[in-house]
């Protein structure tokens, strides 16, 4: 597959500083690790929030950081999507007999960032081996589908920041709150936020889908629904298909920077 | 002196010019404002508050760092000089009849400083305004709100300093990625960036207070809201002043030997 060709073209070129791709993958454990530790603080002084404790509240910081660091990895070229635009890269893809979609996924892959993914499977695992509880199969599909989820999310909000650089040409560092917040927010379950911030990412943006929904189920909590909670990472995966319109919509309306 | 002073004035009006970076960089500040500010108060309403570090005092002292965020954030890449130290472009530096460090410092200076006067306003008003107790509160007392601006501006000379070892640093590992992230991480985590310094366990805060970092802008929160007393922070200030005397003495130093390993290829 195409992707697989870029991949490894990608791979060779950060072959070739060593030195730097061993001292970014030292500092993105640190960045894992410290953010950890920053919750760990919290829960040292607090004990308790809103009912969530330390291991339950690691395991939602192990998913969304494992999906974001997906994400960027793999499909760094469709968060540089405003580059394309600018530079005019772009109306090379279009030329070309593949989608654009796929040429933009596989444009870049930003392996510094793959200690992340590293660094986020070992917290993952960590955070699962801490629960009180058994993983019973369920438990585990469930959580297969939040990181599925999370990853489709997160590809759909870079999706969105790249449909309006089509138009903007300059990149929107605004769009960075929706990502990086969105990052930021997901550590802890949405619902500690307060009703109004709970309603917004669950029925507008849908992080809950990936987050304290179906984390609910996970941590055997009262009030747990099938369509409620257990199958809310399907719907959050729908999240996609207006990002995936507006990209379409966007692309026809493209007119070239000329340079 | 007249030199610097022209320089200073070139960079800070140039980076003016990024007005929309600028007006992007007030919607994050502001959203990333009240996330933080969202996720302390839920860890509050749990009660277990540290006495010094009311729920006031913690919401005054996140809007202060957002307010000044572009002022204190640990690493300024700048491409110019990553530029200049990666592909030899420094040579044409050290042709100039111009101390390079002073050089550096005002070009990192005027920069930030220009940063912030584009943001700072617009937040700290967005600040002010907000209702319900979400916003800023006024300083503690006159006296604390006057070495507030003392500890800021030597604070903000404090990260200058700073930066210019992490650009020592990159003449030996050439290249820029790796070393500025960790030591922006690190410097993030001990200068309470990632969490106010006053939530952290006891040991925590005995560990930074041996660290420069937490001199860059804790010390500086922590004055206007007075989480400390007033002779506990004019103490502090000697401290800051004293790392920032150290870090500039070690920086020239270190700059005017790396200078002489530099080696001209020519071409």
């Amino acid at each position: 597959m195409l992707y697989f060709k870029y991949f490894k073209m990608n791979l060779k070129k950060i072959a070739q500083y060593r030195l730097s791709l061993l001292l970014s993958l030292i500092a993105q454990t640190l960045t894992a690790s410290m953010a950890l530790l920053t919750i760990y603080f919290l829960f040292d002084r607090f004990k308790i929030v809103q009912g969530w404790t330390f291991q339950q509240v690691s395991l939602s910081y192990a998913v969304v950081y494992l999906c974001f660091s997906f994400t960027e990895c793999f499909f760094r070229g469709i968060d540089h999507f405003a580059l394309l635009v600018k530079t005019g890269q772009l109306d090379g893809f279009l030329v070309k007999p593949r989608g654009v979609l796929t040429q933009a996924l596989s444009c870049e892959v930003e392996f510094s960032k793959l200690g992340r993914i590293l660094v986020g499977i070992v917290v993952l695992i960590y955070s699962c081996y801490i629960q009180p509880f058994v993983w019973t199969p369920l438990k585990i599909t469930v959580l297969l589908l939040m990181l599925i989820c999370g990853v489709v999310m997160f590809l759909a909000l870079f999706l969105i920041g790249a449909s309006v650089s089509i138009f903007t040409v300059e990149g929107i560092e605004a769009m960075n709150i929706l990502t990086d917040g969105g990052r930021e927010l997901c550590q802890y379950p949405v619902n500690i936020y307060g009703k109004f911030v709970q309603n917004l990412f669950t029925y507008i943006i849908p992080f809950a889908c990936f987050n304290y929904l179906p984390m609910m189920f996970i941590f055997d909590m009262p009030n747990v629904t099938l369509f409620g909670n257990i199958l809310a990472p399907l719907y959050g995966m729908l999240f996609f298909i207006p990002a995936y319109l507006l990209f379409r919509f966007a692309l026809k309306k493209y007119t070239s920077t000329g340079s | 002196m007249r030199a610097y002073k022209s320089l200073f004035k070139i960079r800070f009006i140039n980076t003016l010019q990024y007005r929309t970076a600028a007006f992007a960089g007030i919607l994050t500040q502001f959203a990333f404002g009240l996330l933080y500010i969202l996720l302390f108060r839920a860890f509050y309403a749990q009660g277990n508050v540290p006495e010094n570090f009311t729920i006031d005092q913690m919401t005054s002292y996140i809007w202060l760092q957002q307010i000044f965020f572009v002022l204190f954030y640990m690493v300024d890449k700048n491409p110019l000089m990553i530029n200049q130290i990666e592909q030899g472009n420094i040579c044409y530096e050290m042709v100039r009849p111009m101390n390079l460090y002073g050089n550096w410092f005002c070009t990192l200076y005027a920069e930030r400083i220009s940063k912030t006067a584009l943001r700072f306003v617009p937040v700290l008003i967005l600040a002010i305004i907000l209702p319900g107790g979400f916003g800023l509160g006024a300083p503690a007392s006159a006296l604390n709100f006057l070495l507030f601006l003392v500890n800021l501006i030597i604070g903000s000379l404090l990260i200058i300093s700073i930066n210019i070892i992490a650009y020592c640093l990159m003449f030996h590992t050439m290249s820029s990625i790796g070393i500025f992230s960790i030591i922006a991480t690190l410097g993030a985590l001990f200068n309470g960036s990632m969490i106010p310094l006053p939530l952290t366990p006891t040991w925590f805060q005995a560990l930074v207070n041996f660290l420069p970092f937490r001199y860059v802008n804790d010390l500086t929160f922590q004055t206007y809201v007075s989480s400390i007393p007033l002779i506990d922070s004019l103490l502090q200030t000697g401290i800051q002043v004293a790392w920032l005397l150290f870090f500039v003495l070690v920086g020239n130093l270190w700059l005017k030997r790396n200078l002489k390993k530099v080696e001209v290829q020519g071409g």
